[in-house]
């Protein structure tokens, strides 16, 4: 069997448009001691290294990992770089959870991170070239033929805007602190990538998340609570075929499935008590609720609707704010893990949700087709 | 030690380019040396029958490899499947200004959409999904393999300058369902 993970250490930094304030081995130190500080560790304490952020090309440096070896205490460890796009984080975590319950580290530090300001993402996308669509272009045809196909009311969008922004308002490492933010002011804003509006996309973030995972031994010997790793999935399919459902790929479907299997959670909506979901523009919430059957066919819109999935709602999703108010690309998807870690420790400070036993985590890439899911519990198997 | 007043951080932009051509795979030779003579060819898949324009060579579905043998030429025809109305964001290399279309067209005969593609004869708010549309060649001379990459990019916008309505009657979804990529 398998040795059991626990997450005994969380740690971010202030996200923000500019970390000007730091460099990049600055940024990931930063997240990195925070996380260290929380396992009660210090840099010798740690086997091994994961590290992930997405394309290089968004800074413009190939293969930053190895001049971040230094800065992150690697020297002489095993250090290993993942990299599968806007979910990297979350493959980062789990690819660290594997090290761990395979036994072959004891303790890993999984890091990840993005420094836009000292890049263009846009360009980066785009490979240089013109008409750049940036990410919210290539997702915005797969919203509308979901919003053809479900009859969800625009305002849907606006909802989920507006939640996530003032969840933000609660966790103090959030980028965008908007206390003016309602549905009018995102009604209102520009029309980026019809019929996405400015105030439904995420912003440009410098920021690293990091996190100490450790054996079974350990998590019950650390002094606070430790959150312990259930289920771990990823899953990934072609990002153009015939018959592909780009609007609930089969990836993410299977994904889901194999994690609820592994966690023995039949009624996700139920067994689930908080979801940090992969939300970089409005309308995945509730596309992510269906393509994961949390919720049925055209019932998504409908959790978001009746205020399920706010904070006090009966399905929470992202308290933290989401990658909708912090979005350091590479790191966004492991601050989906470590938000969740942070519920079932019950250590989420302001936007903890109340008696959160079980979490799910999940971030999603490329043309949504690669995924990276867990579930994380209070108490160990 | 300085006591004067602290100033802004000083942030310099440098850009650095590389230019370089690449060989086209044989396949994409053949793609282009057709799209400069006004046809547009693809793959189709010896197992499923499926169409793939341009031809990759294999067929992801069947993963079974696709040859010259292979080799089919599709309409310049097609249905809109899916689009957004892009706001050109400012980036080194960024030529738009105004707001574009951005749109899959599933070419007649093909089964793998032309991603990216421009629309114009038409109001941005007249757009919807199962339109008929038709290719707008540009003249022979001006066409070239500029812009086609091993890597996908720019199919074919250096022969292609964008699509237009063709008047045809709108297909139902049923008939694109499964090829809104």
């Amino acid at each position: 069997m398998a040795e059991q993970c626990a997450v005994i250490g969380v740690g971010q930094t202030h996200h923000k448009k500019r970390r000007d304030d730091v460099s990049i081995p600055g940024l990931l130190r930063e997240a990195a001691t925070r996380a260290l500080d929380d396992a009660e560790c210090t840099w010798a304490d740690i086997d091994a290294i994961v590290i992930g952020k997405a394309p290089d090309a968004f800074e413009g440096i190939v293969q930053p990992e190895l001049f971040l070896a230094d800065a992150l205490g690697g020297a002489g460890k095993p250090m290993l770089r993942v990299h599968t796009a806007g979910s990297v984080g979350g493959s980062t975590f789990i690819v660290g959870a594997h090290l761990v319950e395979s036994r072959i580290h004891e303790r890993v530090l999984a890091i990840s991170w993005e420094k836009q300001s000292e890049g263009n993402a846009q360009w980066g996308l785009a490979g240089g070239r013109s008409r750049g669509i940036g990410a919210g272009g290539a997702f915005a045809p797969w919203i509308r033929a979901y919003i053809e196909k479900t009859g969800a009311p625009e305002y849907i969008g606006w909802q989920v805007a507006v939640k996530d922004r003032l969840n933000a308002l609660k966790n103090p490492y959030a980028h965008l602190k908007l206390a003016d933010i309602s549905i009018e002011k995102v009604k209102e804003s520009a029309m980026l990538w019809d019929p996405l509006r400015f105030l439904e996309s995420c912003p440009s973030s410098d920021g690293a998340c990091a996190v100490v995972l450790t054996n079974e031994a350990n998590g019950k010997r650390a002094s606070k609570p430790a959150a312990w790793v259930a289920a771990t999935a990823v899953r990934s399919e072609l990002g153009a075929f015939p018959g592909r459902d780009p609007v609930r790929p089969l990836a993410g479907v299977e994904c889901a499935h194999d994690v609820y299997r592994q966690a023995g959670i039949s009624v996700p909506r139920q067994e689930i008590d908080v979801a940090e979901l992969y939300v970089p523009f409005s309308w995945y919430e509730p596309m992510w609720l269906e393509g994961h059957d949390i919720a049925g066919p055209g019932e998504g819109w409908k959790m978001v609707e009746s205020g399920d999935t706010e904070l006090t709602g009966s399905f929470p999703v992202n308290a933290s704010g989401g990658v909708l108010s912090s979005n350091p690309i590479g790191a966004s998807g492991m601050l989906r893990f470590a938000e969740a870690a942070l519920q079932v420790r019950g250590l989420a400070g302001e936007h903890q949700v109340d008696g959160a036993r079980t979490a799910l985590a999940q971030a999603y890439g490329g043309g949504a087709q690669y995924f990276a899911m867990g579930i994380l519990r209070s108490q160990p198997a | 030690m300085s006591t004067s007043t602290p100033k802004e951080n000083l942030v310099m932009e440098h850009l650095v380019s590389l230019t370089y051509s690449e060989e086209l795979t044989p396949i994409l030779e053949r793609y282009v040396d057709a799209l400069i003579d006004g046809r547009i060819v693809g793959h189709k898949c010896p197992s499923c029958g499926r169409v793939y324009v341009p031809g990759k060579g294999y067929c992801p579905i069947c993963v079974v490899p696709t040859t010259d043998a292979d080799e089919v030429e599709v309409g310049d025809h097609g249905t809109l499947t899916g689009f957004t109305i892009i706001t050109p964001v400012a980036y080194y290399g960024q030529t738009e200004t105004e707001p574009f279309v951005y749109a899959s067209v599933l070419l007649d005969g093909s089964d793998s959409n032309l991603g990216g593609q421009e629309v114009v004869g038409v109001p941005h708010d007249k757009l919807r999904s199962g339109m008929r549309l038709r290719a707008v060649w540009k003249p022979k001379s001006e066409r070239s393999a500029e812009g086609v990459s091993n890597r996908g990019w720019g199919s074919v916008s250096s022969v292609i300058d964008a699509f237009e309505p063709s008047g045809e009657p709108d297909k139902d979804r049923a008939e694109y369902e499964e090829h809104i990529f």
